[in-house]
């Protein structure tokens, strides 16, 4: 279906770092995918029909580029693949296209792309800003920093930082032992789990909205703007819940461990539902 | 030997615990004492019966599954010094070091795969579905079948992850069973206070989610080194 | 154990019998001990039934409480299957296990204190309802149920199991005599209760 023309480019024998620059027609609602293992990737969107690539290639590396104008793709190919060094690519690329990229270590950036982004890491960093209309970011042990408003966001990492800044109405972030910090607003639905990783969230909640916060042993801390209304149910089965919301104290769990909270903020709205096994929980009001 | 000495050696003598020598001198006792002999056919009462109780009582017909899933969940939790996950997963670590096999990565049918690929992606991931499916596992019953299909697809997973030709480098092969153990323990944390208190619903939601975040894991590594 | 309170599992004159099935049970232990989860399951369904009359009478009659505390050891008896050498019967290492449990899980948890039947229900222990030897098991069930913590534990173990006092002292971690004050008392409770 996609015609793949692959152009090869000839090694320089002079260089350290090799300057490539290609472009390649694409057009507003085609794919793109990218993927460099090591050093960088940083992608732009702009409001032409073309991507332009600009490359700083470890020695011996290759850019690989092609594609036709519904879909494009483009890699670098290590000289050692046991021992890769870093390379560089900068891209611009139509702002609406659907992004695809992949890198091990490299770090990936993207600004301003708003179709939809799919950026996968092992133990690199994900900085996307923007308005994506759908947002997926994974990594194994790399940070994960976003300033954006998506409709639909998931974000996970293992043990890297998870940081949202933005809004969204389908929202999901997931760490084992990696922060997780939401801030920004208005959030509809939003899932935020970790196993012992620590929870902060403090973001605008939509009345109509449903929260899910889970931890096993990570802390959640909460804090909501003044005049929110929200409905809590906090389980915990054996740490400790603190409500700075209201006089309302959570009652003693089962066996005299841990504890149980309900209680309305502002005549209630949005739908709060908090587990942990053992990690503490904080509900406050936003400074 | 005293009344009053006596009636302390009545609850030995019942039950043939007195020493031998001291019981004629008790029966001689009893023979003549009404309030002795009373209490010695009150004790011999309840001690016949208490003997007479069923030694058996059939438990819940239910009762061994809990069992048998905490067993299971025991049998294939990934303990730190557990051979598996050690050498087999990683099977050259150190020699090659950050490689992804990249040839996958870029046939066109791969190309074709990510595009198609997307929307059933998204759909396993529609929050609305997920932030609501909690109650769907809230019963014990559902959710010993969940665990044993969580069961199975580790088994699946981890195989997936064995067989992978490709490897990643050793500090990310670390932090990464680092981050499964931590998992492991947070699972059989939960699982030992359900076998405790097994008709707790937050703890079997607990335990979904934990699992669910196993197989992620597990399932988004292996798609990241196959390459795609 | 007295012999007058053990179960005559070993009953079958021929001793070559005694001796397979004693092989067999131990066959289907070392299954066990080498993960064998189906096996496992024969020594459930064998000694659950003996073990979760114990866990009952303990737990003062709750069954809830004494099919938590019935699951519990056979999870314990799982995970130490290994320390089991075969030098006992394994029904009595099991029962061993299973008061260690209960102690355990009594420190362990602040567990609300043994339902008490009401004194005022005495519709089943009025005379015509003792003419059944059924309703006299059920009169007693209810009254051991009855009885404080520490006499119930001496009097179960005592007098329905048949431990010696100085086995059970080892096992409650108190003295001797203490089993016996606690076993007077359990009597002299139950002989007011089932009397009344």
């Amino acid at each position: 279906m996609l015609g793949v023309a692959v152009l090869l480019l000839v090694p320089s024998v002079l260089s350290a770092q090799k300057k490539v620059e290609r472009r390649l027609a694409l057009g507003m609602e085609g794919a793109i995918r990218i993927s460099n293992m090591v050093g960088s990737v940083i992608v732009h969107g702009w409001d032409k029909d073309t991507v332009l690539v600009r490359g700083s290639l470890a020695p011996g590396d290759q850019l690989f580029s092609g594609g036709g104008y519904a879909g494009a793709k483009m890699f670098v190919e290590s000289a050692n693949e046991r021992d890769p060094k870093p390379s560089r690519l900068e891209v611009w690329v139509p702002s609406r296209v659907r992004l695809w990229v992949k890198t091990a270590t490299a770090n990936i950036e993207v600004t301003g792309v708003n179709g939809g982004l799919d950026l996968y890491v092992v133990s690199g960093s994900i900085d996307v800003t923007g308005n994506p209309r759908e947002l997926n970011a994974e990594a194994i042990d790399g940070d994960i920093h976003i300033t954006a408003t998506s409709p639909w966001v998931r974000a996970k990492s293992a043990s890297g930082t998870v940081t949202f800044q933005g809004a969204s109405s389908d929202a999901a972030f997931s760490t084992v032992s990696g922060p997780i910090k939401v801030t920004g607003g208005v959030f509809e639905r939003t899932k935020i789990e970790t196993v012992n990783g620590d929870i902060t969230f403090s973001g605008h909640l939509d009345r109509s909205g449903a929260f899910d916060f889970d931890s096993h042993s990570g802390a959640i801390d909460i804090a909501i703007p003044t005049r929110t209304g929200a409905s809590f149910s906090v389980v915990s089965i054996a740490g400790k819940i603190t409500n700075s919301l209201s006089k309302t104290s959570p009652v003693a769990g089962r066996f005299g461990r841990g504890a149980e909270l309900t209680l309305d903020a502002n005549g209630g709205g949005a739908k709060v539902t908090v587990r942990t096994f053992k990690g503490p929980v904080t509900l406050r009001r936003a400074m | 030997m005293t009344h009053e000495v006596i009636r302390h050696l009545l609850d030995d003598y019942v039950t043939g615990e007195l020493a031998e020598d001291a019981r004629p001198a008790v029966a001689e006792h009893i023979a003549g004492c009404e309030i002795c002999r009373a209490e010695v056919d009150g004790l011999q009462a309840v001690i016949t019966r208490a003997a007479a109780l069923p030694k058996s009582i059939e438990p819940p017909a239910d009762a061994w599954q809990s069992i048998r899933a905490t067993i299971e969940r025991d049998k294939e939790a990934v303990m730190p010094d557990r051979d598996r996950s050690a050498s087999v997963f990683w099977r050259r670590p150190s020699a090659i070091a950050a490689a992804i096999v990249l040839a996958a990565v870029l046939s066109s049918a791969g190309t074709a795969l990510y595009l198609g690929a997307r929307n059933d992606a998204q759909q396993n991931q529609n929050v609305a579905s997920s932030v609501t499916n909690s109650t769907a596992t809230a019963s014990l019953a559902a959710f010993t079948i969940e665990e044993n299909a969580y069961l199975r697809n580790v088994a699946v997973l981890q195989d997936m992850l064995d067989q992978q030709e490709a490897s990643l480098a050793p500090e990310t092969v670390a932090q990464l069973k680092a981050s499964l153990r931590t998992i492991d323990e947070a699972i059989l944390e939960a699982r030992n206070a359900l076998a405790r208190d097994p008709a707790n619903k937050t703890l079997i939601e607990m335990l979904s989610g934990s699992y669910r975040q196993k197989m992620d894991l597990m399932r988004r590594t292996a798609e990241m080194t196959r390459g795609s | 154990m007295k012999t007058s309170a053990v179960v005559a599992d070993t009953i079958g004159p021929n001793p070559s019998t005694i001796g397979e099935e004693k092989a067999a049970a131990l066959d289907t232990v070392r299954r066990a001990q080498a993960g064998d989860v189906d096996a496992f399951e024969l020594l459930y369904r064998e000694h659950s039934g003996r073990i979760y009359a114990l866990c009952l009478r303990l737990q003062a009659g709750d069954t809830s409480d004494a099919t938590e505390l019935m699951q519990d050891v056979f999870i314990r008896a799982w995970r130490r299957l290994s320390t089991f050498r075969g030098d006992c019967a394994f029904s009595s290492w099991l029962h061993r296990l299973a008061v260690n449990t209960m102690l355990e899980n009594a420190r362990g948890d602040r567990r609300r204190i043994a339902r008490v039947l009401p004194m005022e229900d005495t519709s089943r222990l009025e005379g015509a309802a003792r003419s059944t030897s059924v309703d006299l098991r059920m009169d007693m069930e209810d009254a051991i149920a009855t009885l404080p913590k520490g006499a119930r534990q001496a009097f179960v173990l005592h007098d329905v199991e048949g431990y010696q006092h100085q086995e059970i002292a080892e096992q409650l971690g108190v003295s001797v005599g203490t089993i016996k004050a606690q076993l007077h008392r359990a009597r002299r409770l139950l002989r007011e209760r089932l009397e009344r």
